[in-house]
């Protein structure tokens, strides 16, 4: 089905419109906005990586029960009693009784959405508006020394 | 994860990009990148990356148009005929040409040279190539590790520590580079005082 | 489009900046602090907390801004962000682990993963400083409009 593949058809095309602004517009801020759009298509493509079919944010939920219980048993928790959990909790963490390993229940790595390249990009989004700054500088910097921001004048200029 | 909310709201973004490059004035280009960023928001908590969609609504649609409108603000709007440079055609036709190249590598496994290259896993796909590898460590220890349940939080910060902290150290040099470029103006002795400038700004 | 420099003509506008800018700071506070258990973190915080001081900007002015905080403190500010997420991973030697191994500093707490937990904390604490202070910066970098030629009105 192709809706299953349409976001790699639209990050494509964001990427294309993006590098078509870059190349074809003449006024730098236009060209900044491309450059926008471009990063855009770029993340995108990571995050429709990490998504799954019927799968939750990636933060670790505990059924109901197991909440009342880790509230009950959080007292007299110390790192003893932790590290027994671990040797006798093992791997049948997901025991609807929330017996064991009643603190941690292991999660199921189907039941999360990829957390991988979220992460990725959430510094990516931050880093890419760093650089939106000192592109802007730049431009600035630009317009007061040619007095114009356009391309072909600039280019003009140089020579 | 609903298919159909994405696929609205992904041809929406794709619709905004087109328009935020063809319109005529500059500043609407760039208020349309700031709804565009809104949409973003939308499209990655459609996809479970809460965090994302997070930082996306604050970045995206909030300080990175407040940035380009400052900068517009300072260099005036004046624009030369938008479709009047030389590679319009040339890089238009270009360009098409790469995006079909992209479009076939992506839609079908097909064979090369007696490999199979397989295509790009569906959209949701929980065998998808991205979460075979470290990805299902992270997700079934990240609680017992680090006591933290938000998994984004834990990889961020502990388990790809190295990786944050040198994309902080990124940002702090973008900050360096931008005081260079733009030069440092602590408040003391540079331009005009206060009361003299607002006159200015409000003649 | 009215001045940056300049606070903003509406009373509306300036008492909503006001009243919403303090607000917004405290939820930049609690998604950072509660990044562990929501979404959230020193990313997400930082830029909203960044936003929050651009809030100001817009709407009291920039001059008003630059009262509260100076480039000079913001500066430093970005730095200290780094050495603070740095400093974490060093102290973590210290215990003879490796660079960035919160869970060997037993000066935090007595469990491995609280200790891993706090240290995260901290390091998205140093994360957050040096976000929202370089995005505040770079605020008052591309607005500072002194030293600018009067450019022609927009077409």
């Amino acid at each position: 089905m192709t809706l299953e593949l349409l976001n790699y058809y639209v990050f494509t095309a964001l990427m294309l419109v993006g590098l078509y602004a870059m190349m074809t517009r003449r006024h730098l801020i236009r060209k900044v906005v491309g450059m926008m759009i471009f990063q855009t298509g770029a993340i995108l493509f990571f995050i429709s990586t990490a998504a799954k079919v019927d799968a939750d944010i990636p933060i670790v939920r505990h059924a109901p029960v197991v909440i009342a219980e880790a509230a009950e048993t959080h007292d007299d928790h110390d790192d003893d009693t932790h590290g027994a959990d671990d040797t006798h909790g093992g791997d049948d963490g997901h025991d609807p009784s929330g017996h064991g390993d009643a603190d941690h229940p292991r999660a199921k790595a189907d039941d999360y959405v990829n957390p991988l390249p979220h992460v990725l990009m959430l510094t990516a989004i931050v880093v890419g508006v760093a650089t939106l700054g000192v592109a802007l500088g730049i431009i600035l910097r630009i317009q007061e020394h040619f007095g114009t921001l356009d391309e072909d004048e600039i280019l003009e200029k140089l020579r | 994860m609903s298919l159909y909310l994405n696929s609205l709201l992904v041809l929406f973004l794709l619709g905004l990009a087109i328009l935020a490059i063809r319109t005529r004035r500059l500043f609407t280009s760039v208020v349309i990148l700031g709804a565009f960023g809104f949409v973003l928001a939308l499209v990655w908590a459609n996809l479970g990356a809460v965090d994302v969609s997070f930082t996306e609504a604050v970045v995206g649609a909030g300080i990175s148009t407040v940035f380009v409108l400052a900068a517009l603000r300072r260099v005036g709007e004046r624009e030369v005929e938008p479709g009047a440079s030389r590679f319009q055609a040339g890089g238009g036709v270009a360009l098409l040409c790469l995006g079909l190249v992209l479009l076939m590598a992506k839609s079908e496994t097909r064979t090369v040279d007696g490999h199979e290259v397989p295509r790009l896993p569906a959209i949701g796909a929980k065998d998808s190539p991205a979460a075979r590898n470290v990805s299902p460590y992270y997700i079934e220890h990240a609680e017992e590790d680090a006591h933290t349940p938000n998994i984004v939080t834990a990889v961020l910060a502990d388990y790809r520590g190295y990786d944050t902290m040198l994309e902080t150290g990124v940002v702090f040099t973008a900050a360096m580079a931008s005081i260079l470029i733009l030069g440092v103006g602590c408040g003391q002795g540079n331009g005009p005082p206060p009361a003299a400038r607002d006159e200015e700004s409000s003649s | 489009m009215i001045g940056i420099t300049g606070r903003h003509d509406s009373v509306i506008v300036r008492t909503g900046v006001r009243l919403l800018a303090p607000l917004v700071q405290l939820f930049g506070l609690y998604v950072i602090f509660h990044g562990h258990y929501s979404p959230g973190g020193g990313f997400q915080g930082g830029v909203i907390i960044a936003a929050s001081y651009i809030l100001i900007g817009l709407g009291l002015g920039r001059d008003r801004l630059e009262e509260m905080v100076s480039e000079e403190t913001l500066i430093k500010l970005a730095g200290l962000g780094v050495l603070v997420y740095a400093g974490v991973g060093a102290w973590s030697l210290f215990y003879g682990a490796d660079y960035l191994d919160y869970g060997a500093i037993t000066a935090l707490d007595d469990r491995a993963d609280m200790r891993r937990s706090l240290g995260i904390l901290l390091v998205e604490l140093g994360v957050a400083i040096t976000v929202s202070s370089v995005l505040v910066l770079m605020f008052l970098r591309l607005t500072d409009d002194r030293d600018d030629q009067p450019v022609e009105a927009s077409a």
